[in-house]
């Protein structure tokens, strides 16, 4: 995937052009909701959110301009977005571990066998426990770079902060989620963070 | 106390570290044991963030996006064309025609200009201005309110 190539597209959606905006969604929209997903806690609300900052980013498509990666374009009004939405006070990523029964329920993607399916839900568990106690930037920071690959440079622009506070909350949140896999590994109740 | 060096570690590990600072910190490392497990329990974490499953988007989030955008009006004129269809222009154009009739209407028994005052005419509204302004105030409406007046009138007049 070339990030110039985005940028292109994008710029071509900007005139009008759906074939590239469709190009675009195709590309990241598994990134979008992930990371919607990540805050809301709720897979249905996580596509609704994803849905509205995609047609956003096409509402907006014409005052796009390639000075930064486009990525870092998307989830600077992805994070914006999930950003109100969590402040709206609705969705709360608390609410997940009282929907955590309900999602035990449903069969697990890319998992082949039950027990990778547990251990999977397990992981998860840990790492959704661990990002509770987070702010809503650790959180944010911590998902740009964890999975969305992203670069402190390209997660600061995001995020508009400095890239020394993106350094700081990576590893606050980080460490967290750390702590809380290596008590489930040790069979312990999760460690809160020391920061 | 945590080491100084811990709050690098996580940017150690990510390669965020310019060249000198990474350096530090591997020098650092093998004489720290805090540091050297607080960067082993980070680096097992972020391997084991692969193994997490991933959420797959459903096939319907892309049909509705792909409709909601199509929807959008693409410029002004196409907002102005999606906006003067037939079922809503009938509607304004005659509400537009009711509006036009109404003010026609309305104004079509607007006083018509006053010829001009003959010099008697105009002495003999000089004289009676006060009257006349009186009436006005009051709201003459007919023959009776006329009367009423002139009592009025003379009531003033009584000491």
């Amino acid at each position: 995937m070339d990030a110039d190539e985005d940028a292109e597209l994008m710029l071509r959606a900007g005139r009008g052009d759906e074939a590239a905006f469709s190009k675009l969604f195709d590309r990241h929209q598994r990134s979008v909701v992930r990371f919607a997903h990540r805050f809301v806690g709720d897979p249905a609300r996580a596509e609704e959110l994803a849905q509205e900052i995609f047609v956003k980013l096409y509402r907006n498509a014409r005052r796009y301009r390639p000075s930064a990666r486009f990525k870092t374009f998307l989830f600077r009004v992805a994070a914006n977005h999930c950003l109100n939405e969590v402040r709206r006070g609705e969705y709360r990523v608390e609410q997940v571990s009282k929907d955590a029964q309900d999602e035990a329920t449903q069969p697990l993607p890319d998992a082949t066998t039950p027990d990778q399916q547990v251990a999977g839900r397990e992981l998860e568990g840990a790492v959704r426990k661990a990002l509770e106690g987070l702010s809503e930037r650790e959180r944010m920071a911590f998902s740009l770079c964890r999975f969305e690959g992203m670069a402190y440079r390209d997660i600061a622009s995001a995020l508009s902060a400095s890239e020394a506070a993106v350094k700081s909350l990576i590893h606050r949140a980080t460490l967290a989620v750390a702590k809380s896999i290596e008590a489930l590994e040790s069979g312990g109740m999760p460690a809160r963070s020391r920061t | 106390m945590s080491c100084a060096f811990e709050t690098e570690l996580t940017a150690y590990i990510d390669g965020e570290l310019k060249e000198l600072d990474a350096r530090r910190v591997a020098e650092h490392l093998p004489h720290c044991a805090e540091c050297l497990a607080t960067e082993s329990l980070l680096r097992r974490a972020v391997s084991r963030l692969a193994e997490l499953p991933e959420l797959e988007p459903s096939p319907a989030l892309r049909r509705q996006v792909l409709t909601r955008v199509g929807a959008l009006p693409k410029g002004p004129l196409d907002w102005l064309g999606r906006k003067l269809k037939v079922r809503v222009l009938v509607p304004f154009a005659g509400l537009a025609v009711a509006c036009g009739l109404l003010l026609v209407l309305r104004h079509g028994g607007a006083p018509k200009a006053l010829p001009p005052l003959t010099a008697s005419a105009r002495l003999e509204l000089a004289r009676n201005f006060d009257l006349v302004d009186n009436y006005a105030v009051i709201g003459l409406d007919g023959p009776e309110d006329l009367a009423v007046v002139e009592h009025l009138q003379e009531l003033e007049k009584t000491p």
